[in-house]
């Protein structure tokens, strides 16, 4: 039952997960890019990955389309407002 | 078989496949979820201001963190989120047994992750830096102890679990509790995904 429930979607969503939060490692201590560049990919990066756990473990995939719109515009707020404070501040 | 006919009985295949759009959780957890999920928002928005403000103070204390904590504690937490939505799905499955073990071991994901901060808020101690130390620092504490108290919450959540997949069935009530603990641990998860790289890596 455990590899069945295992052998699905979610489990390869992790694997990104799991490669994404590496990547941003990468891009926090060790990389030519400028810091700047890096920030931004990192706080996309992160956001990106927000989204997929609401999508996937928090299963809204299968939500009614409002509480999927609710949660994507957070996403996409919090992503633009950290990024301009970011920036501008 | 007509076009149209051939047309019915695909959509009645594609139908099948794509399960009917469900509320996970009650609505109201819901309001409790993005409320929260905006008072962290805010606070990360705050956080970021002030670092405008001195962006040389806030990279030199940065430097003081170990990032190997936080990624280990993040690994840690997406590790806990595969298995506590695993065993969402396994409970549906009716594998109430297999779904208890997944919701421990999820449970003792939880547990790493409160002694990891434990041993890094110890050694930063250790080494004077409390939040009185900067502004850097003060932000630092609140956020990984105001998340830290969500961890500890979420783990009373997943013993509610345990208790839940002890019983013989559940009703629907009793799902959707199970549905909104599952959700909450995944929102801890989600606030650390941010909390990580705001903290530990943004320069």
């Amino acid at each position: 039952m455990l590899i069945v429930l295992l052998r699905d979607r979610v489990t390869a969503v992790w694997l990104f997960l799991i490669a994404a939060t590496l990547a941003a490692w990468i891009l926090g201590v060790g990389h030519e890019l400028p810091h700047r560049y890096a920030a931004v990919c990192i706080i996309v990066l992160a956001l990106t990955k927000v989204h997929f756990v609401g999508r996937y473990f928090m299963e809204l995939r299968h939500a009614p389309a409002a509480l999927t719109a609710v949660f994507g515009v957070w996403t996409v707020v919090a992503a633009g407002v950290l990024i301009g404070l970011y920036l501008f501040a | 078989m007509t076009t149209a006919q051939s047309q019915a009985v695909h959509e009645t295949g594609a139908d099948a496949r794509r399960p009917e759009r469900r509320m996970p959780a009650e609505e109201g957890v819901w309001v409790f979820l993005f409320g929260d999920m905006t008072v962290f928002a805010i606070l990360f928005g705050v956080y970021l201001f002030y670092r405008g403000q001195d962006p040389a103070l806030f990279d030199a204390s940065q430097l003081k963190l170990n990032q190997t904590f936080g990624v280990i504690n993040t690994l840690v937490l997406l590790t806990s989120s595969l298995l506590v939505v695993t065993a969402v799905r396994a409970v549906r499955e009716n594998a109430f047994q297999l779904a208890r073990i997944l919701t421990y071991a999820a449970m003792a994901c939880g547990v790493i992750f409160v002694a990891n901060k434990a041993i890094e808020y110890g050694q930063k101690i250790t080494h004077g830096i409390v939040p009185g130390t900067n502004q850097f620092f003060m932000y630092f504490y609140v956020m990984t102890g105001l998340h830290l108290f969500h961890v500890v919450i979420g783990l009373a959540l997943l013993g509610f679990v345990v208790k839940l997949t002890r019983k013989p069935a559940l009703v629907d009530r009793e799902q959707g509790y199970l549905e909104g603990a599952a959700c909450f641990w995944h929102m801890v998860d989600l606030l650390w995904i941010v909390i990580f790289p705001l903290l530990y890596l943004v320069k």
